[in-house]
């Protein structure tokens, strides 16, 4: 059958933002990283610094680029749909923006919105894999270390597949509303969401079967 | 002295160099074209592409000369090579209505709108072997066949629709033409999930084994799975394929493709509620693939019988059963897989199947201490 | 699409490692969801390799997805090497994606598997990718889909026990050698693949990712790293491994598979790890078997 490239008509579009030099091999990488942190839930993983379009992080943005196409549909919090990041996602991933929350494959959202998990597809017993993945950008991520931190940074333990007995993370901005949001989720298995955590340029992932309780509040 | 085998890489070469020279054949015959297969085998060439799922005539033939001939080997060749071509567009839906035809017959009435043309068809030969084919390879001249191929004739089926004798051709009982069809399934992106829709069932039939769709179609007119069929009609020729591209807002015509349509017309349904009227099956396939088509349309009938509330009872109507085992790259890689090495799990059937036998006869011994022979066919059972 | 397609095309016009990149972000996310759900199998729309169904494609796809430049490739079959599926495997990899290859468990980062697990215990960051030819451990019990998946999602498992028990009453054992089934994280039943039982210990608590893919029955799961996986037994009759009373005609080893090799048409037969690296390794490091067993 005869086909022709499609040609990409030279549009400006406002705030575009560069995707990956060569995705081959970025996309890759960007993968194994997510992979390992979902392996390993709390474990904090960093990704090559790059450009991002205001107001995502290059974190968020890379992963979007390396998992995203046009069977994924995207929601993103109004915070975070400007029109650079809807451009740029549109033209290098394809991927449509959900206008339901239950419709989105991925979601984009702040750690300080009140964005309720459970209005995302949380996918059925039978077909758990079909829940959402929510990408959560958070203002700093610690794993097992940083004892003079903020005060707002909570402090959490961490059990599950993945981890060895137990493992402690710092997440900033996640309050009592997250810590319930996320054993709510939990108690879902095997339905529920999957967290992708970022900051700048670093992620750490929160599957759905990992238990987290606030230090000082455990048991 | 044991010497564990070595060497795989050099007996995969061997082998595939001894391969190459058994395809090639001696010297001294000619070497085979690929187009003389593409010309001289096109039936061949067309159940490649249809089970190959690739409309591409040249790529067929390569591949049945890159397999010695092995239709289902060159179907693997081509499917793996379509799986790395990107996709720019979907195509509109064909519109075999407006097909060129070279060849379309309906056995359900004696003439039609559009008439009966025989073909370029095996239907009427004597199959006796035709030596002059050996000898010079010229088949004597035969009348002139009709010049002009028919222009667009109506379909069979839809005129009897037109006296709602007939469902509709996506199973509704209303003639519904302004009716969009639901966006198709694609088990090429997506993997089957039961309870299938019949667009998906279609395109698992038409990318399905032709062996294995003749059988099961074969054994619903033996009565399992019994649905009365009349071939309504069978079309063979050229169709325009089209896309209409978002930026040009109207569809254009790509090129022309060969392909074979056949519309069953099935037992009648009907209850208190609906009229009786009849059902059908149906099949696509590229190329002149008449026999697949056939098969595929009593399967596809086959397949509706929970859609149609029938009673589910033979294979055909299995849906599960139908679709899972269809696709003859999945059943040949797996049956073939037979000749991987498995002695790991050998291995292991055996170290129980001895311990097994040990307690045997040890309990064996205990009740009848005089005679502690066991037997060679002793009943020992084991898991294969 | 756009700029996601026309990157790194070799020579020979193939992606890298052979998949287009939509399908390895398909595959990607599903490999992702199989992580979050340890031991259920997370439907792909697994594509046709340029090898038979049912000689690896799902392995195959699985690592085409995750391996890169960096890596170090091992390939193993039967727990060798050398077995001319796991040979040809490696080359297709070392042509389409250029990676380094090895036969030393060690050094691999990446280890793509037929019925064996290394006996050299596998390291955190290695990602061990499992061939699978049927997925289900349901599905010799209850071959509809349709039904097994219901099974699996109310955790209806008392079919496998009561499979495994009818083997005890009429055996005194329980008849899987291999393929033996796992429970992971205490809620899916698994099929560890034909792995002998023999290895199912080495699941568990395993500091590697473990990957498995089924290319024909087009579905892939995953066991995390450090997460509970049980082989299924009875309180009086549990679990246990394969023994031999033979050792190692080449290394001495009592503690690891060994293959049984007929050497003459006498009943003559010897036993050899088979796992060809760790037979190696032993070769190297240890003492002859005479001196090892005076």
């Amino acid at each position: 059958m005869t086909t022709t490239a499609q040609t990409m008509t030279a549009v400006a579009l406002d705030g575009l933002c560069d995707g990956f030099a060569d995705s081959t091999h970025q996309a890759q990488q960007v993968f194994r990283r997510v992979l390992a942190a979902m392996a390993e839930p709390g474990t904090v993983h960093s990704l090559e610094p790059g450009n991002a379009p205001a107001p995502l992080s290059s974190a968020a943005y890379q992963i979007c680029l390396a998992l995203l196409d046009q069977e994924t549909p995207l929601w993103l919090q109004p915070e975070l749909a400007s029109a650079a990041v809807v451009n740029s996602l549109r033209f290098h991933c394809g991927c449509g923006i959900a206008h339901r929350l239950d419709k989105a494959a991925f979601a984009l959202i702040t750690a300080n919105g009140d964005c309720s998990l459970a209005a995302f597809n949380q996918g059925t017993f039978e077909y758990p894999d079909r829940s959402a993945t929510v990408i959560v950008e958070v203002r700093g991520l610690d794993a097992e270390r940083g004892e003079n931190c903020g005060e707002e940074r909570s402090e959490l333990v961490l059990e599950g597949p993945g981890i060895r007995q137990q493992r402690r993370v710092r997440i900033d901005g996640f309050d009592a509303g997250w810590m319930q949001r996320l054993a709510d989720n939990h108690a879902l298995f095997p339905c529920g969401v999957d967290l992708i955590l970022t900051c700048g340029n670093q992620l750490m992932a929160l599957p759905r079967t990992t238990r987290a309780t606030l230090i000082g509040q455990e048991h | 002295m044991y010497v564990a085998v070595k060497g795989g890489e050099q007996a995969i070469d061997a082998a595939h160099q001894w391969l190459a020279e058994r395809r090639r054949g001696p010297k001294e015959t000619g070497e085979l074209s690929v187009s003389q297969i593409r010309s001289q085998m096109r039936l061949a060439v067309d159940r490649v592409m249809t089970e190959g799922s690739l409309y591409d005539p040249e790529l067929a033939a390569l591949a049945l000369k890159q397999a010695s001939g092995d239709v289902v080997e060159a179907v693997f060749l081509v499917r793996a090579y379509r799986n790395t071509l990107p996709r720019f567009l979907y195509t509109c839906p064909l519109d075999t209505r407006t097909m060129t035809i070279q060849r379309r017959i309906s056995a359900a009435y004696k003439d039609v709108p559009g008439g009966q043309v025989l073909g370029p068809t095996y239907d009427y030969t004597h199959r006796l072997l035709d030596f002059t084919l050996m000898a010079n390879g010229d088949a004597p001249q035969g009348p002139e066949p009709a010049t002009e191929p028919l222009e667009a004739c109506p379909r069979v089926l839809e005129m009897l629709n037109r006296e709602g004798l007939i469902e509709g051709p996506d199973g509704q009982t209303e003639q519904s033409p302004g009716n969009q069809d639901p966006e198709p399934g694609d088990i090429t992106r997506d993997p089957l999930s039961y309870p299938a829709d019949r667009s998906v069932r279609l395109q698992a039939l038409a990318r399905g084994d032709e062996g294995f769709l003749l059988a099961l179609g074969y054994s619903t007119q033996r009565g399992y799975g019994r649905n009365h069929p009349f071939a309504g009609e069978i079309r063979y020729g050229q169709a325009a394929v089209e896309i209409a591209p978002e930026e040009l807002g109207f569809p254009v015509v790509i090129g022309d493709i060969e392909i074979t349509e056949c519309d069953m017309i099935n037992q009648f349904g009907g209850n208190q509620t609906e009229a009786p009227r009849f059902t059908r099956g149906y099949g696509l396939g590229f190329g002149q693939s008449e026999r697949k088509v056939m098969a595929m349309a009593l399967v596809d009938r086959a397949l509706r019988a929970r859609e149609l509330g029938e009673e589910l009872s033979t294979p055909a109507q299995d849906e599960e059963f139908v679709l899972s085992h269809c696709d003859n790259l999945d059943s040949s890689g797996f049956v073939s897989h037979l000749k991987l090495p498995h002695y790991v799990d050998f291995q292991s059937e055996l170290v129980l199947l001895r311990q097994l036998r040990r307690e045997f006869q040890q309990r064996s011994e205990q009740r009848s201490p005089s005679s502690g022979q066991v037997s060679s066919e002793s009943k020992q059972e084991s898991e294969a | 699409m756009s700029t996601q397609l026309a990157n790194s095309i070799d020579a020979g016009g193939y992606n890298f490692a052979y998949l287009d990149e939509q399908t390895k972000r398909m595959i990607r996310r599903g490999l992702l969801k199989a992580v979050a759900i340890p031991g259920y199998q997370v439907p792909f729309g697994g594509r046709e390799m340029p090898l038979p169904y049912g000689w690896g494609t799902g392995g195959m796809q699985v690592t085409a997805t995750v391996i890169g430049q960096d890596d170090t490739l091992k390939v193993i079959d039967q727990g060798a090497d050398d077995t001319t599926n796991a040979v040809s495997i490696r080359r297709f990899f070392a042509r389409t994606a250029g990676v380094k290859t090895t036969e030393l468990t060690t050094e691999a980062s990446v280890i793509q598997t037929r019925h064996r697990i290394p006996e050299t215990p596998l390291q955190a960051g290695q990602i061990l990718v499992y061939q699978v030819p049927i997925p289900d451990p349901l599905r010799f019990i209850e071959p509809r889909e349709v039904e097994t998946r219901t099974m699996h999602a109310l955790q209806e498992y008392g079919v496998m026990h009561v499979k495994l028990y009818e083997d005890i009453a009429r055996h005194g054992h329980i008849a899987t050698t291999y393929a033996y089934p796992v429970k992971v994280n205490d809620h899916y039943v698994m099929d560890p693949s034909p792995i002998p039982k023999f290895d199912n210990p080495k699941m568990d608590d395993s500091p590697a990712l473990q990957l498995f893919g089924a290319g024909r029955e087009k579905r892939i799961y995953a066991v995390p790293p450090f997460t509970r996986v049980r082989s299924l037994d009875f309180e009086d009759h549990p679990f246990e491994i394969q023994r031999w009373d033979e050792s190692c005609e080449f290394c001495g080893a009592t503690e690891s598979f060994l293959d049984e090799v007929i050497t003459n048409d006498q009943g003559g037969r010897i036993y050899v790890c088979s796992d060809t690296d760790y037979c190696r390794q032993r070769q190297h490091t240890t003492p002859k078997k005479q001196e090892a067993y005076p």
